[in-house]
């Protein structure tokens, strides 16, 4: 992440923190990029340079008032006065980072060869509370058969593999020694 | 071969398989970002090590050189074919090593201890990391023991002693390897074990320089570490410094003298400055980095003489950096003279001019080798220095004109039969006795009378009937290194009567000139 995404997420998320409404924020700030992109002559419109940055505001104002904080309409007219409407997306992936941090809420990836039911996700996310003392636990689930078995657990830089697939990789490095 | 019957083989492997411990590993994960041109940025891994080895997805190592504040520069030290961006990558929690051990005496290897000679894999468990700090001053003796290089006008002038780093420098086709072959075939029964590390070379060269050490029964006693110009930078960077690890181990652990020759520094500055550039850290002098200094010192800092309480042992080191058109001011040259303790520079005029080695001995120098040097060659070789550099600035001066005192025109033949006496062929190492009898003679003005054209001839046959006629003086110099009165004499007696018995049939010939 550059040092622009990380600055503009970080004012977003003190404004966030003031009124405690990070996931407000996130939830909004993802639906009105979600608008935007579905809209192509929109974007092509906020992105352009040479349109003049009060016209681009007025057609924020017009497209979401009323739908959206009126903070965060004010946030996107500061991305379109710096110049920065590109960034909006990765702004908002870090801001999510950034407030997961302040929430201590941990971002689970599970993967498995197979669905996993209710109960072994809470499983999962019981453990993972305890082990790494998370207030909350968010879990994204992600399929993939050539696990053969088990699951692979992804929080942050750590990978936890108890998949069938490493251990036959494990078992056929140990038989070759 | 013991039999094995195959129920005892599918058992072991069941209680392999049984005794597999089931557990979940946890391991450190990163994603690759960027890849292309054997580098790869990464994100994530934020304890990584600096040079910490990452595990790619396709199996290949690569080394962590930069960790920035959101991402990670890692060269590969393989292919980048099955690297994408958002592979999976894995840390190891070591830094990069090769197998180290006696081995490897004897085999061709890569910079990662890989084996290239095809007689099979390298079996020791024992790795020793590539970096490894320098040893300090307190675990240092100063050289005593001489490096005999077998070639006359180094032994005599630019002597080298054991732990001490010597550089070979000259432009391409001046024998500066040859100079470092002959030294190594020059080890036979010296109890010297040599790494010869090729840098950034045709890998036709390396096989030809494998094939002279066979020839001559000096990989029994060395180790080739081979990285050739099609290797990629970051092997070509690795290969000096894990063929010090490897002389590191024979002289920490086997307490055994190593000549380590490298092959050469220049190639292994520009596949430095190749990784650098590529990791976008940024340029200097002559587009090399900042720390390309610290390249060349930190591993020729690694040549040391080990101290007795240590259990002894030492690494020598010789370095071979190409110039430019004889240029020594160019940047990696200062750097390296300025590190070794002393050089060897080779001009391409003398090569042509037929003094074979090309030794330009006013601006080579060996400044702490003359402790070492073997005391009867050093009181014999004293004066030839001084006397080479009279005749040649009266050489300069007697090309324009010819009438000549006569203490003008004796030091002028002298001059020339000195320079005869230094020129030597190719794998024709002298021994410590050959050069002190051929020394002697020469500076003892014994060669006047000696065409210039024979002395190479008169200075063999002159060994050959001293070392038939009086071993004992030999002996007395093999084994003590002094010159005794009466071996003196011995010598002295000898020559007059090689030249008198030359005289006869030569006679003639003389006359009729």
């Amino acid at each position: 992440m550059s040092l622009v995404e990380r600055r503009y997420a970080a004012s977003l998320l003190e404004l966030a923190e003031d009124r405690d409404l990070y996931e407000p924020f996130y939830r909004e700030l993802k639906m009105a990029s979600n608008i935007i992109h579905k809209n192509e002559r929109l974007e092509s419109f906020l992105l352009d340079l040479q349109v003049d940055s009060s016209k681009k505001k007025k057609v924020i104002f017009a497209v979401f008032n009323g739908n959206i904080m009126q903070e965060l309409i004010n946030f996107l007219n500061v991305l379109i006065d710096k110049n920065r409407f590109e960034y909006l997306d990765p702004i908002i992936e870090e801001f999510r980072i950034m407030a997961d941090q302040k929430q201590n809420i941990l971002n689970v990836t599970v993967v498995s060869a197979f669905p996993i039911d209710e109960l072994q996700l809470q499983e999962i996310k019981r453990k993972c509370k305890n082990k790494y003392m998370a207030s909350k636990v968010r879990v994204h689930l992600q399929e993939d058969k050539s696990l053969l078995g088990g699951i692979k657990l992804k929080i942050g830089d750590t990978m936890i593999d108890g998949t069938v697939k490493s251990r036959l990789e494990e078992l056929r490095k140990t038989l070759l020694q | 071969m013991i039999h094995l019957k195959p129920e005892e083989i599918s058992s072991i492997i069941r209680q392999q398989i049984e005794g597999y411990e089931i557990t979940a590993k946890s391991e450190e994960i990163g994603h690759v970002l960027q890849v292309g041109d054997g580098i790869a940025r990464i994100y994530g891994l934020k304890d990584c090590m600096y040079n910490e080895l990452l595990l790619f997805e396709n199996g290949v190592s690569g080394m962590a050189m930069n960790l920035e504040e959101d991402s990670i520069g890692c060269v590969l030290l393989g292919t980048d074919e099955g690297i994408s961006e958002g592979s999976e990558v894995k840390r190891t929690y070591q830094t990069a090593s090769v197998p180290v051990g006696e081995v490897l005496i004897g085999r061709v290897v890569n910079p990662l201890g890989e084996p290239l000679d095809g007689r099979g894999e390298i079996r020791t468990n024992k790795r020793r990391p590539v970096e490894f700090l320098a040893p300090g001053v307190i675990d240092r003796k100063s050289v005593n023991k001489p490096l005999q290089t077998g070639i006359l006008a180094i032994d005599s002038m630019i002597p080298i002693g054991r732990g001490q780093r010597e550089l070979i420098i000259g432009d391409r086709q001046t024998g500066k390897t040859a100079i470092a072959i002959d030294t190594i075939i020059n080890q036979k029964g010296e109890d010297v074990i040599c790494i010869y590390v090729a840098i950034g070379q045709k890998a036709s060269n390396i096989a030809s320089i494998v094939d002279v050490l066979e020839r001559h029964g000096a990989m029994d006693y060395s180790i080739i570490v081979s990285s050739t110009a099609s290797d990629m930078s970051t092997l070509q960077y690795l290969a000096p410094y894990a063929g010090c690890a490897m002389a590191e181990d024979l002289m920490y652990d086997g307490h055994k003298d190593v000549l380590i020759v490298y092959d050469d520094l220049s190639k292994h500055a520009v596949a430095y400055r190749e990784m650098a550039l590529l990791l976008r850290r940024p340029p200097g002098r002559e587009a090399y980095p900042g720390d390309v200094f610290y390249l060349h010192s930190r591993l020729l800092e690694r040549a040391a003489k080990l101290s007795d309480e240590l259990g002894g042992g030492s690494i020598t080191a010789l370095p071979i950096i190409e110039t430019l058109a004889g240029d020594l001011s160019a940047y990696i040259p200062t750097n390296v003279i300025s590190i070794t303790d002393g050089q060897i520079y080779l001009e391409t005029e003398l090569f042509f001019s037929g003094q074979r080695p090309a030794i330009n001995i006013g601006l080579s120098v060996s400044r702490v080798g003359g402790a070492a040097q073997v005391p009867a060659i050093k009181k014999v070789a004293a004066p030839l220095r001084i006397n080479l550099a009279q005749y040649r600035e009266l050489a300069i001066f007697a090309q324009f004109g010819s009438d000549l005192d006569k203490s003008t025109q004796e030091m002028l033949t002298q001059g020339d039969r000195l320079l005869a006496t230094l020129k030597q062929a190719q794998y024709s190492p002298l021994s410590i006795e050959e050069q002190f009898i051929i020394l002697y003679a020469a500076t003892r003005k014994c060669l006047l009378d000696i065409p210039v054209k024979d002395v190479s001839q008169f200075n063999k046959d002159l060994c050959i009937f001293i070392k038939d006629k009086y071993p004992e003086m030999v002996e007395t110099i093999k084994s003590t290194g002094e010159l005794t009165p009466r071996a003196r004499e011995m010598l002295r007696q000898g020559i007059d009567e090689f030249k008198k018995r030359r005289a006869i049939p030569l006679g003639d010939d003389l006359s009729a000139e």
